[in-house]
């Protein structure tokens, strides 16, 4: 039998610890067991052989740690080939040499992780990562795997890069098993559900969890599993909890108790069984013996609609799903200036903003004409799942963009959209099988949008038969009928409305909808948009794109969630309408007594909303300009003075700088004409370093005094820097590294600049760095601190701050 | 066989001193207005709320020679560590964190306020520097008649960061608690430590933390 009719017909039998085994066998602490392969390999042979007799129909090579990172063939040491052929080897004697004769016997290829985090919050790029794991999955298949078993995984992204190299280096069956915590976390935040539903859409074959956990802490969490996955779910735990004794690791729980515990994981559903760390031939044995007569839970489809982040998952059909529209530079003159800055803090600003605001999942538009958007909606989408946990919907007409995006999403993602045109489905619906995803489907085709709620049915049935054509389910789908605005056809939102039920009866299908629209043309939009949202969230709708800053947007929300009997006790709008009195409450006695020193005062003492209020009243009479060079640089002036005297800290440099800019965004709302944005600096952290809190703090500095701050980040290759400082033609670089292992790198990006951009002035700083290093790598200027900084922009640029 | 442990304290055994905060936002013994002492303090609630203090030891022999020091596992010849381990049979390895959400809070921070960020910063130095001292106050204990020595992380005095490997690879810390090094042998999450603590002799009491053993006497942290 091949290894999916075993799991499809029966219980499937993996291993257990190896770790174990090889320590017993003095393997010591830090030693790489890989190389055993190659130098011990009678013991992995042994190994190999006892599981196979034990009863495992399954067995792992021992190439947990074989990547290129560890084995990389200089200096003597072994390639991953080279591990991987001699790991495959030991296991193919072994199962020669087993008792039982070779039938129904594999060999799995284990892939662990690599050790290292990957971007944004660690410095590995998904693309490397996938080279790394591909490097092993390739020289796996070559020496005659039967499975890859992807294991002990403790983040998503990692585990996703591991499945799509296996998916694009192999027709193997893939097992995936991550590693959770007594509370059902990966290290690195994602639930059971959000791991199901990234997983089922990448196309794993099995899905599951072993390691760190015993089988009882397991068994609480196997039915969270079981609840969502229609996927052949796996458990390997270990032999319990270890402790040490005497320096020995000693496992709580004995082969019997395992195997008690391991008959009840079957009857909840558990089908791919084996043990980890502690569990030992003896375990299987038992295991085998206990269970190989159960017929275990029949695996059946869930139908749900789900999206993923790298931490939870959210399921649509249950309340409805309020996503966020604000990462969209459509009629948003402030936001297209950012996209265009490639100001990605900006639209990380706004992503956080509507999480606060009570958004589910963030849409993500940054199409402009003129930008190179697959470059920076991944971008965007990286740099968003570093900080904001909200699954995403990525919103792009692009299909060479939302490949990109789909790929390296933390997650399953919304995929915003397809439509009923040939084209559209044909480059869509490949996306969607490959990565995964909730697809929002547009009623509407080459033919334009029907006018009857039967048209858009239509419409809708051709996609799902296109859809399932591609092993698409209608659960993937979800359906957008249309807003179109009243002001130019009255019947338009009637239509809309009529056809979510009819899709919902006809279809079984949930339907999504952009509603704002409904209002355009007409005054105070929001009483339209909103009362109409409720119209139809009673018909059904599971989930709407909506400006969440809007007042009444959020009052229709949660008046219907308490109408619709989804708020139990009415305490989520209790909460709500609480924090909306406490908010107009604090509006109205915003006559609070004025700051004693006015705005100047306000700055100083860092208070943000003061300064905002009293720019936004003294705008009232003021001229802009006079606000500024009376009120805010003087403020500044004050603190950056109180700075260089340590009169005054960084953290209160810092909240004075905010406060400024606060005052300043009031002001430039007063002038919208402005240019608003003096001379542009390149920023970055140099390659090889991570720490990104000197560079942010120069940035705050320098958009207060008018910079246009063009922020590289951190971790920047030289090459990037340059090409900034190119492509926005800056006078001046500034460079900070906290390292002195960065410091040659950031002399590397020094001398590309002075190659490349030969009148480009460049200031450095950081930690490290001091007057002699700044001179020996050849800067123009050292800056002790912000403020320096700060001057020095002014001696470039001969401006007098 | 040596085995390593995982340790786990809850954010109540952890204490996030203010006054520590206010050392790592260098304003020495200076005491902060209204606005910044309340945005510390929300500073330290929030990463008290998301923090995750774990960590791995593994006791080791170890054996002094003049400047080679030898764990068994791995060797080294640096003059500071033989200078801190002189006397001591046995030492602890171990990898201390604060978790990976922690290090997407700073992140977060860094994103929305900058002042945050350089509070939340200097809260997350203060919570992993009081964990570290709270697991050594507790090994002290587990230690008697012994006494344990500061402890001493890869990159302190002449001991190369390139340590870092080795010691995290013996921790088994990515596993374990979570804790990677980068291309450039940083540890993600930030707030973190590795570090070998001596098993000293009875009798020969060290402070953990004291400044006037450094000779760095211009350091703004010095207290």
């Amino acid at each position: 039998m091949k290894v999916l009719d075993c799991v499809k017909k029966g219980i499937f039998y993996l291993d257990g610890g190896t770790g174990t085994l090889l320590q017993e066998r003095g393997l010591a602490p830090g030693e790489l067991p890989e190389l055993w392969n190659l130098t011990r390999p009678e013991e992995i042979i042994a190994v190999g052989k006892a599981y196979y007799e034990a009863g495992s129909h399954g067995v792992c090579t021992n190439t947990f740690g074989a990547n290129a990172l560890k084995f990389d063939g200089k200096d003597g040491r072994p390639t991953v080939e080279d591990v991987v052929f001699a790991a495959v080897d030991c296991l193919k004697k072994a199962r020669a040499s087993a008792e039982g004769g070779q039938e129904n016997k594999f060999i799995a290829l284990d892939v662990g992780p690599l050790g290292r985090l990957f971007a944004p919050i660690g410095d590995l790029s998904f693309e490397e990562g996938v080279e790394l794991f591909a490097q092993v999955i390739r020289a796996g298949v070559k020496a005659g795997v039967d499975l890859v078993l992807i294991e002990t995984m403790n983040d998503s992204y990692e585990t996703k890069a591991a499945v799509l190299a296996a998916k694009e280096n192999s027709n193997l069956p893939v097992f995936v098993s991550n590693v959770y915590d007594e509370s059902g976390h990966l290290m690195t935040g994602a639930s059971p559900e959000a791991m199901v539903a990234m997983l089922e859409g990448l196309g794993a074959d099995v899905i599951g969890l072993n390691c760190s956990l015993g089988p009882r802490q397991m068994l609480q969490l196997l039915p969270r599993f079981a609840a969502c996955s229609s996927t052949p779910l796996l458990v390997k735990p270990n032999a319990g909890l270890p402790r040490s004794e005497g320096g020995k690791a000693v496992f709580d729980v004995t082969p019997s108790e395992f195997v008690e515990l391991m008959k009840e994981m079957v009857g909840q559903g558990a089908r791919v069984v084996g043990g980890c760390c502690g569990t030992t031939p003896e375990y299987i044995r038992g295991l085998v013996a206990a269970t190989s007569g159960l017929t275990p839970v029949e695996v059946t489809p869930k139908r749900l609609s789900v999206v993923s982040s790298y931490t939870h998952a959210v399921t649509f059909g249950e309340s409805p799903v309020l996503i966020g529209e604000r990462i969209n530079p459509t009629g948003k003159k402030r936001f297209q200036e950012a996209l265009r800055n490639r100001d990605i803090g900006y639209v990380l600003k706004e992503g956080l903003a509507q999480q606060e605001q009570g958004a589910h999942v963030l849409d993500v538009n940054v199409g402009l004409p003129e930008i190179d958007e697959p470059a920076l909606l991944a971008d965007c989408v990286r740099e968003l799942q570093g900080v904001c946990n909200l699954p995403l919907q990525l919103d792009t007409s692009n299909p060479a963009a939302m490949e990109r995006a789909m790929r390296i999403y933390n997650g399953k993602p919304m995929v915003n959209s397809v439509n009923g045109s040939a084209e559209s489905m044909d480059a869509i619906f490949p996306l969607v099988k490959k990565y995964g995803g909730l697809v929002v489907c547009l009623t509407l085709d080459e033919q334009g949008i029907p006018e009857t709620p039967e048209g858009r049915l239509a419409v809708a049935k051709k996609i799902a038969q296109r859809a399932a054509e591609y092993g698409i389910g209608i659960h993937d789908l979800i359906f957008d009928p249309l807003a179109l605005t009243i002001s130019s056809d009255a019947k338009a939102a009637q239509v809309t409305l009529d056809t979510i039920p009819l899709i919902r009866q006809e279809l079984g299908a949930r339907c999504s909808l952009g509603v704002s629209n409904i209002s355009f043309g007409l005054p105070h939009r929001d009483f339209i948009t909103a009362t109409f949202f409720t119209m139809a969230l009673a018909q059904g709708l599971a989930a709407a794109i909506i400006n969440p800053y809007s007042a009444e947007m959020l009052k229709a929300y949660h008046s219907y969630l308490a109408l619709a009997g989804l708020d139990p006790n009415c305490s989520a709008y209790i909460q709500f309408a609480q924090n909306l009195t406490a908010q107009t409450a604090s509006a109205s006695t915003a006559q609070r007594p004025p700051v004693a020193e006015g705005l100047q005062g306000a700055i100083i003492r860092g208070l943000q909303e003061d300064a905002s209020r009293l720019a936004r009243e003294a705008l009232a009479t003021a001229e802009p300009l006079t606000l500024i060079n009376e009120e805010i640089v003087p403020a500044l002036d004050v603190v950056g003075q109180g700075f260089e005297n340590k009169t005054v800290f960084l953290p209160q440099l810092l909240m004075s700088a905010e406060a400024a800019k606060a005052a300043f965004e009031e002001v430039r709302r007063a002038m919208p004409a402005a240019e608003g944005s003096g001379p542009p600096v390149v920023l970055a952290t140099v390659k090889g370093d991570i720490h990104d809190i000197g560079k942010n703090i120069v940035k705050a500095l320098l958009e207060n005094y008018g910079y246009r701050v063009v922020d590289l980040g951190r971790d920047v290759p030289a090459q990037k820097v340059v090409e900034a400082a190119q492509e926005h033609k800056v006078q001046l670089v500034g460079l900070s590294a906290l390292m002195t292992t960065t410091v040659p790198s950031m002399a590397e990006t020094i001398a590309l600049l002075r190659k490349e951009c030969p009148g480009c002035k460049v200031v450095v700083g950081g930690a490290v760095l001091t007057q002699e290093y700044a001179d020996q790598i050849g800067a123009d200027r050292y800056a002790r601190n912000a403020m320096e900084t700060v001057r020095y922009a002014g001696e470039v640029f001969s401006r007098k701050d | 066989m040596n085995t390593v442990e995982l340790i786990e304290l809850s954010a109540q055994e952890v204490e996030i001193p203010p006054q520590a905060v206010r050392r790592y936002l260098g304003m020495g013994r200076h005491r902060p207005d209204e606005a910044l002492q309340s945005l510390v303090e929300q500073c330290v609630e929030e990463f008290r709320r998301i923090a995750r203090y774990r960590a791995c030891r593994l006791v080791l022999p170890v054996q002094v020679e003049g400047e080679k020091v030898d764990f068994g596992l791995f060797a080294l010849s640096s003059r500071s560590l033989s200078k801190n381990l002189a006397g001591c049979r046995q030492a602890i390895l171990f990898a201390a964190t604060t978790g990976a959400e922690g290090e997407r809070l700073l992140k977060r921070a860094a994103v929305t306020s900058p002042a945050k960020g350089v509070v939340l910063d200097a809260v997350g130095t203060a919570a992993i520097e009081s964990f570290c001292d709270t697991l050594c106050r507790r090994w002290a204990e587990e230690f008697k008649p012994h006494s344990l020595r500061p402890r001493f992380s890869p990159g302190y005095g002449d001991v190369p960061l390139e340590l870092q490997k080795t010691l995290l690879s013996c921790l088994d810390s990515s596993r374990k608690i979570g804790i990677t090094l980068t291309g450039s042998l940083l540890m993600i999450p930030q707030k973190s430590v590795s570090a070998m603590v001596g098993i000293g002799t009875a009798g020969c009491e060290t402070n953990l933390h004291d400044c006037q053993l450094c000779d760095k006497t211009d350091c703004p942290f010095r207290m």
